[in-house]
Parts: C-alpha cells; structure tokens; sequence
C-alpha cells in the first residue's frame, strides 16, 4: 500500500513537471525565454509562504540550511527539482518482487 | 555424539565478508546516497555545507574576524552637534544591541546579519538622483555628505516585527536634501531604492532572483519635507556601520522599520506613487504609508506593545510612535487611505 501511494506521488509530481516547461514555453513563443526557478514558481503562486518559510527557517533553525541548502535548491528550474522529485518516489515505490527478481 | 547446532545469528567464517569488499560496499551506498541526494537538489546542500568549512563561511556567520575596513572619508564630521528638539523620554538602547540586532533582507532574514553585512563595500559610493528633477545626477557619497549639514538627533525606532530601540542617530534633515535635488513642481513621490545585484557577490539574499530587488520604498513630498524626516549617515557619533544601513539610509520615527530604506543607491522623484518591496511581497500584511499605530494589529500579531532592545522591558506603543505632534497633520486629508499597515 505504501509503495502504491509512493509510486501514485510520483506520477502526481511527474505530472506537475511539466507545468512549469509549459509556462518556460509560452515565454518563449513571446519571444523571450524565462526559466522558472522553483523559488519563482512558489514565489508566484504564494509568496507569503515562501517568505515565511525561509524566515522560519532562518531564524528558527540556522541561517547556513537557507543559504547553502535551500536557496540553492530553490534557485534550481522547477520542472528538474520536481520531476527529480517524482523520480524518486518512483524509485521508492518500485515493487519488492520486480526488485528481488532483478536482484536474485 | 557431539553434534553442533548453529544458532540463527551463527554464520560460518566462510560467509564472513572480506574487509576489503565491506569498506567498497559503503563508498558505494555512500555515492548512491550522494547521488540520490543530488537528484532532489540535495546535491546543493552537500556541497554548501562542505564549504562551511572555508574561513569565509565561518566568518560570514559570526565564527571569524570580519576583513580590514578602509577608514571612512567622512569620519572627522562625527560626532555632530546634537539638535535638542528631538528629545526622548527612554534611556538609550545599548550600541552593542542596536548595531547587532538588524534586519537587512539582501543579507537574510535572520537576526545574524551584523556580521554577514560587513562585507559590503560602503566606499566608493555614489547615489543617482534621478526622475522629475531639473538636473538628473549623480554623486559621490562623500560629496553630497559634505555639502549638506550634519546633525544629531535622538528618535525612537519602531519595528514592524514590535521590537523598539532608542538610537541617537547623525544625518541630514531630508527636507535639505529634496532642496538639494531640485525636484520639478509636479513631483509628488520621493522613491529611495537600495543596491542591486551589482553587489549581490556581497549580499547573499540578492541572489533570491524571484524577490522584487532592489529594495524599493518612498515617501510623500509632505512627509519627506517633515522636519521629523531624516538622512541618517552616523550612529552613535559615528558613521553608519554597513548592518545599520551605511553609508545612507532614512530615518522616519513615525513609521515602522521597513519603510526605512537602507544603503541607498537611488533617489527618484515620481507622479505615480511607488509600491515598496513589502507592498509587492506582502500586500495583505505591509502597505505604502505604514505609521505606527497600537490599535491596528498585525494580521500575525498585536502592535499594542514594544518590546526595548537592551532591557527586554515591554512598554506600550503609541500613535505614530509618539510623534504625532510632528506628523498628524500629513495625514488629515488622507483618512480614507489605508494609513497604519
């Protein structure tokens, strides 16, 4: 069951990918191409969380986890953090049995 | 007959893996771990915390010393005569505490900034005076701190976040310096914007492209000509240390903190009213005129109380933070304005 709802995750998240390659794309057909960085897609859907989040973070747990961890992963194109993000939880929901059958 | 049985735990020797293949199995799980880690852009995080190690890091969190500042030109003006209008009925917060307890967003949005803010290059300066003007222009720091007179005045300051200090602060009265760059007559706006990604080498918050920068707020001319508007350049009879906004910033008592632009690059004179980088982060929470105001919370929290820099003590806040006698005034035709957020 777990490995079902990780594999149903990833398909969820694999999905999503492809909406930010869709909005990169209709910059680029306006003639200027845009990548979108994960931290401007959440920016532009609700930037009161991201800011909220990164002062939590900030203050609450230490300065270095924003600057050297998060800011570079927010500062990555959505759709690759995303669908890296799918892939994994793909990779987590693989069934035991294919796996043993491969491994044995 | 002796006959032995292994218990389930037992293996013989045999299966027993060979030292060598154990330590290969780990670097293995340890790269696959590595790697599943950079998938998820973990990767960045490895390689940032690999190079806290660097002396720069620990420096740039308050673990070293800070690099060797060149003396600021303008050092023998300071300390400035004191204007004893503008007098307080608080103790003086601490320096120590009002110098180590900033808020400066190009650096973060952790309290730590003191030390990280020390790497900003305060000189050469130079500060463009731009839109309705008669003479669009730009100047040196040391220039335009010269021309204009110097003084010393006690405020109280008032953060957003409800926190409060008592600072003697040195700078120009603002009304001096709007004289000095002769706006045209249809000029309403004062706009102050602070540096941009020309020095995000040296403010790491820069590099969050999807923030508004630079930062950017303004003024009314009414409330840039208000005698209680001030062009802070020294802190404590001494010129501005970079946390505290150097080597220009505003200071207007009666309204919170972030309306107060730091490190100024840019001053511009507009029709149109300009939108703050809080306005466009936070419009729900944070607005253009943003005077203090006890009786208008925070949607988070109660702007009923202060809490001092230095005592810890709580005491109540007042409307316009005490100031009203000065600002009221500015503000009776605009009661239909959203004037205390």
């Amino acid at each position: 069951m777990v490995r079902f709802l990780f594999r149903f995750m990833g398909g969820v998240f694999l999905g999503l990918s492809f909406f930010p390659i869709y909005l990169e794309l209709k910059t680029a057909f306006a003639g200027v191409w845009q990548p979108i960085s994960l931290g401007q897609l959440w920016y532009d859907f609700h930037r009161a969380s991201l800011n909220t989040f990164q002062a939590a973070v900030q203050r609450y747990a230490a300065p270095e986890i924003w600057e050297y961890g998060l800011q570079p992963l927010l500062s990555l194109p959505a759709w690759l953090v995303i669908a890296s993000f799918a892939v994994l939880m793909m990779f987590l929901g693989v069934r035991r049995d294919v796996y043993q059958s491969h491994t044995d | 007959m002796w006959i032995k049985r292994r218990r389930g735990w037992e293996i013989p020797e045999s299966r027993i893996t060979p030292e060598a293949h154990f330590r290969n199995r780990r670097a293995l799980l340890k790269a696959m771990g590595l790697g599943a880690g950079a998938i998820a852009g973990g990767g960045a995080l490895v390689a940032g915390l690999g190079s806290m190690r660097t002396a720069e890091a620990q420096w740039r969190f308050g673990r070293g010393p800070a690099p060797e500042r060149a003396p600021d030109p303008t050092a023998d003006l300071y300390p400035a005569r004191r204007n004893e209008r503008y007098t307080v009925d608080r103790a003086l917060t601490p320096e120590r505490e009002a110098t180590t307890y900033n808020n400066f967003y190009e650096f973060g949005s952790h309290k730590g900034i003191a030390s990280a803010a020390q790497r900003l290059p305060v000189r050469p300066w130079q500060v463009r005076i731009e839109g309705l003007v008669k003479n669009p222009r730009t100047v040196d720091i040391d220039t335009l701190i010269r021309a204009l007179p110097l003084e010393e005045r006690v405020y109280r300051f008032r953060c957003v976040e409800a926190w409060a200090m008592t600072v003697p602060w040195t700078g120009i009265p603002m009304a001096k310096l709007v004289e000095y760059c002769e706006p045209l007559g249809s000029a309403k706006y004062v706009v102050m914007a602070t540096f941009g990604q020309e020095l995000s080498q040296h403010a790491p918050g820069l590099r969050q492209s999807w923030y508004p920068w630079p930062y950017t707020d303004g003024l009314a001319i009414d409330e840039a000509m208000n005698e209680l508007s001030l062009i802070a350049t020294g802190i404590y009879g001494k010129p501005l240390p970079p946390q505290n906004g150097a080597p220009l910033r505003l200071i207007t008592p009666w309204k919170y903190g972030f309306k107060q632009v730091k490190s100024i690059v840019r001053i511009a004179f507009t029709e149109e009213r300009p939108k703050g980088f809080w306005e466009e982060v936070q419009p729900s929470e944070y607005g253009f005129w943003a005077n203090i105001n006890p009786e208008v919370p925070h949607p988070r929290w109660s702007q009923a109380e202060e809490r001092l820099l230095g005592s810890g003590e709580r005491v109540p806040t007042r409307l316009y933070n005490g100031y009203g006698d000065f600002v009221a005034n500015l503000y009776v035709n605009r009661r239909n304005e959203r004037l205390f957020a």
